[in-house]
């Protein structure tokens, strides 16, 4: 069996709110194995970004973790005390964001900021020495003429630039697990397949396990090994990619295949299904989807559905495919 | 960062245009006035004759359009009048009193600076405690209690009844006869420290502190306050949570990333307060018998001491301007953003 660089088990976190409590992610549970990437798809507010910011713990104040475990390399992240995380935040964990230019501090060049993570990440004292190693990974990062972007500003530098920078800033520090949150979507169609081109040869060639969020299952497609199809807070399928695609089973898995946009189409819709995502303070009692499903019957108002494995390696949460559910 | 020739031409008319502005309403406002300046000139035991020949000497016989056309061509050259008063050139009086006032603001602006901005910054970490609600409750009282009566305040309490500080004036003469002491930029403790007078540099410290905190409390306040309310924004920016994200310490990632945003800010609102400080200047010198340009501007008014009230408000104009200026290049240091 491979190494497991980050297990979630069961996770569940509400946003308390003045209208009362939000379920944002509700028992949610996926693994990454060492260079593998695994892909969060959904649409918008289904509770990928929180799910990812708990891993980061960087969730709002508000935001409160019910249950669950977040295991990577073997330590639990939840039970950890602030001193032990900030060893491994931005050092075994680390983070590429949706808009690239709101990552950078606009009063400060590319180089001060990259410098800094890696003086305080690797250790480093010698300037020169962290100077060497921040070129090498903005050039890793398919950034030309680095010595320039080191010296620019972030206003003086495109998106596609700064989403670059802050992989190079992301991956200089060699971490186990590198999370990106839809790291393309604020990017024009062109620089959005090269990124992705730039991340997958660099989980190629490094080794890099990567957690993917996206609402585009066919940008899921390009980068990753596996895939958690999410729903309003909840995991509804999980399995390879491949598997998913060449055989989706989840009603919701099939409604987005249809309408998934390509990479490097005109422009990125979400995807379109009709009705919309149910109220998170009240969410209903059975299965989440089933309010917008037209296949569901009775039972899936009112029981939820567990997550099974229907082919091995291939999970699923829908009362179809549970035997005597569906007469 | 850049400062342009544009910028620096179109800042050099529209200081010129301030000047002229200002001169001109002063100068119809002190006309309009009914005073009889003349009589100030002609001195306590003036017959007739010499009050009538003191009215043809400061042309206050001809049409006010006149006075104003010879006041401005004056003025413009440098000659901005002899004051009634003190029967010495304005612009020398000016200049004479100038550095207590620059002390006194001087330090009165780098209390306010190191004390506010890092407690706005403590309330904004600390935001919603104990500790914020005190100092917001203290940064609002601050900026809203007024200077003449705190002044007043702290001159009975420190000064009159528990005999801490001194009250009145900005150095004691007797230590200056003693140690002969010698004016050299007219900064008496920049000058004692060059001179190594320490006995003169303590008793003008003890001397400036009072008046100084008096008149810090209003843009310390202000300062505390843009500091907590902008290093919220900040807090809250993207950036920041990504250079934590990226691994960079806290500590760093406070005071050195966030704090820089907040600066260049706070130090353009402290320049825009600077007028309203220079008022409570004028108050705290009167208070504190203070031989500044307060108290030479108060002394002309009551006084009707026509060319110097022109003058030292003219001066309070140009001055302002150039603190903007000053500002403005400030923050194009600190932002690249900005170009001038
Ligand atoms: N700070 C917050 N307070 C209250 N509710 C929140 C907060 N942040 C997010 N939520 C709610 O939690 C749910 C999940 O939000 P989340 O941002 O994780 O979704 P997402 O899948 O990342 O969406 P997107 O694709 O738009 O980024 C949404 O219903 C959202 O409204
Ligand atoms: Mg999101």
């Amino acid at each position: 069996m491979k190494h497991k660089v980050l297990e979630v088990n069961d996770l569940t976190i509400i946003y308390r709110t003045l209208e009362g409590n939000v379920h944002a992610v509700d028992d949610v549970s996926f693994s990454i194995e060492k260079g593998e990437s695994l892909c969060l798809v959904g649409e918008s507010g289904s509770g990928k970004s929180t799910i990812a910011l708990a891993i980061m713990r960087a969730l709002p104040p508000n935001a409160k973790i019910l249950r669950g475990e977040i295991i990577l390399n073997g330590k639990d992240l939840l039970r950890m005390d602030e001193k032990e995380f900030s060893k491994i935040r931005g050092k075994e964990l680390s983070i590429i964001f949706q808009d690239p230019a709101a990552s950078f501090n606009p009063l400060f060049t590319v180089g001060e900021t990259i410098s800094d993570v890696l003086k305080y990440k690797l250790g480093i004292n010698d300037k020169k020495k962290i100077k060497e190693i921040a070129l090498r990974a903005l050039k890793e990062a398919g950034l030309p003429d680095v010595e320039r972007v080191y010296n620019s500003y972030p206003h003086e530098l495109s998106g596609g630039m700064l989403q670059r920078a802050s992989i190079a800033i992301a991956i200089s520090v060699n971490p186990s697990l590198l999370i990106a949150d839809e790291p393309t979507t604020m990017l024009d169609v062109t620089l959005q397949a090269q990124i992705l081109e730039t991340l997958k040869d660099l989980k190629d060639r490094l080794g890099l396990s990567i957690l993917f969020v996206t609402h585009n299952l066919g940008v899921a497609a390009f980068i990753c090994d596996k895939t958690l199809i999410v729903y309003a807070g909840r995991a509804l399928e999980y399995g390879s990619t491949e598997e998913i695609l060449k055989r989706p089973l989840h009603p919701y898995t099939r409604k987005l295949l249809k309408s998934v946009p390509r990479i490097g189409a005109k422009r990125e819709k979400l995807p379109f299904i009709p009705g919309s995502l149910p109220d998170l303070r009240n969410p209903p009692r059975g299965c989440i989807f089933a309010p917008r499903c037209e296949e569901a019957r009775e039972i899936c108002f009112k029981v939820r559905p567990k997550m099974l494995e229907y082919h091995p390696g291939h999970y699923v949460a829908c009362h179809k495919y549970s035997e005597g559910n569906w007469g | 960062m850049g400062v342009s020739r544009e910028y620096l031409i179109q800042r050099t008319l529209l200081l010129f245009a301030v000047v002229l502005g200002v001169v001109i309403i002063v100068f119809i406002i002190t006309r309009i006035i009914p005073a009889h300046p003349e009589l100030l000139w002609a001195g306590p035991h003036a017959t007739l004759k010499q009050i009538e020949e003191a009215r043809k000497e400061l042309m206050l016989d001809k049409p006010i359009y006149v006075q104003l056309y010879y006041y401005l061509i004056n003025f413009f050259k440098g000659n901005w009048g002899v004051s009634w008063r003190t029967h010495r050139p304005v612009f020398d009086d000016i200049i004479n009193y100038l550095p207590a006032t620059l002390e006194l603001v001087t330090v009165a602006f780098i209390i306010a600076i190191v004390v506010g901005i890092p407690l706005g910054v403590l309330a904004a970490i600390k935001r919603g405690s104990w500790i914020d609600a005190v100092i917001r409750v203290l940064s609002v009282t601050g900026a809203s209690v007024p200077v003449f009566w705190l002044a007043m305040i702290a001159q009975l309490i420190f000064s009159s009844k528990l005999g801490w500080l001194p009250g009145f004036k900005r150095v004691d003469e007797i230590v200056v006869l003693e140690t002969g002491f010698r004016k050299i930029t007219g900064f008496i403790l920049l000058d004692s420290l060059i001179e190594r007078n320490w006995a003169v540099f303590i008793d003008a410290l003890k001397h400036i502190i009072l008046p100084s905190l008096v008149l810090s409390v209003y843009p310390m306040g202000l300062s505390a306050r843009m500091t907590r309310a902008l290093m919220i924004e900040v807090l809250n920016e993207q950036h920041f949570r990504a250079s934590i994200a990226w691994g960079i310490p806290k500590r760093t990632a406070l005071f050195k990333y966030a704090l820089k945003n907040v600066i260049a800010p706070v130090i353009a609102s402290l320049g825009l307060s600077f007028g309203y400080t220079l008022v409570g200047a004028y108050l705290v010198e009167l208070i504190f018998n203070w031989p500044g340009l307060g108290y030479y501007t108060a002394m002309a008014l009551l006084s009707y001491d026509y060319p110097a009230i022109i003058g030292s408000i003219t001066f309070v104009a140009i001055f302002y301007t150039v603190i903007n200026m000053i500002v403005d290049i400030i923050h194009a240091a600190i932002d690249p953003r900005v170009k001038l």
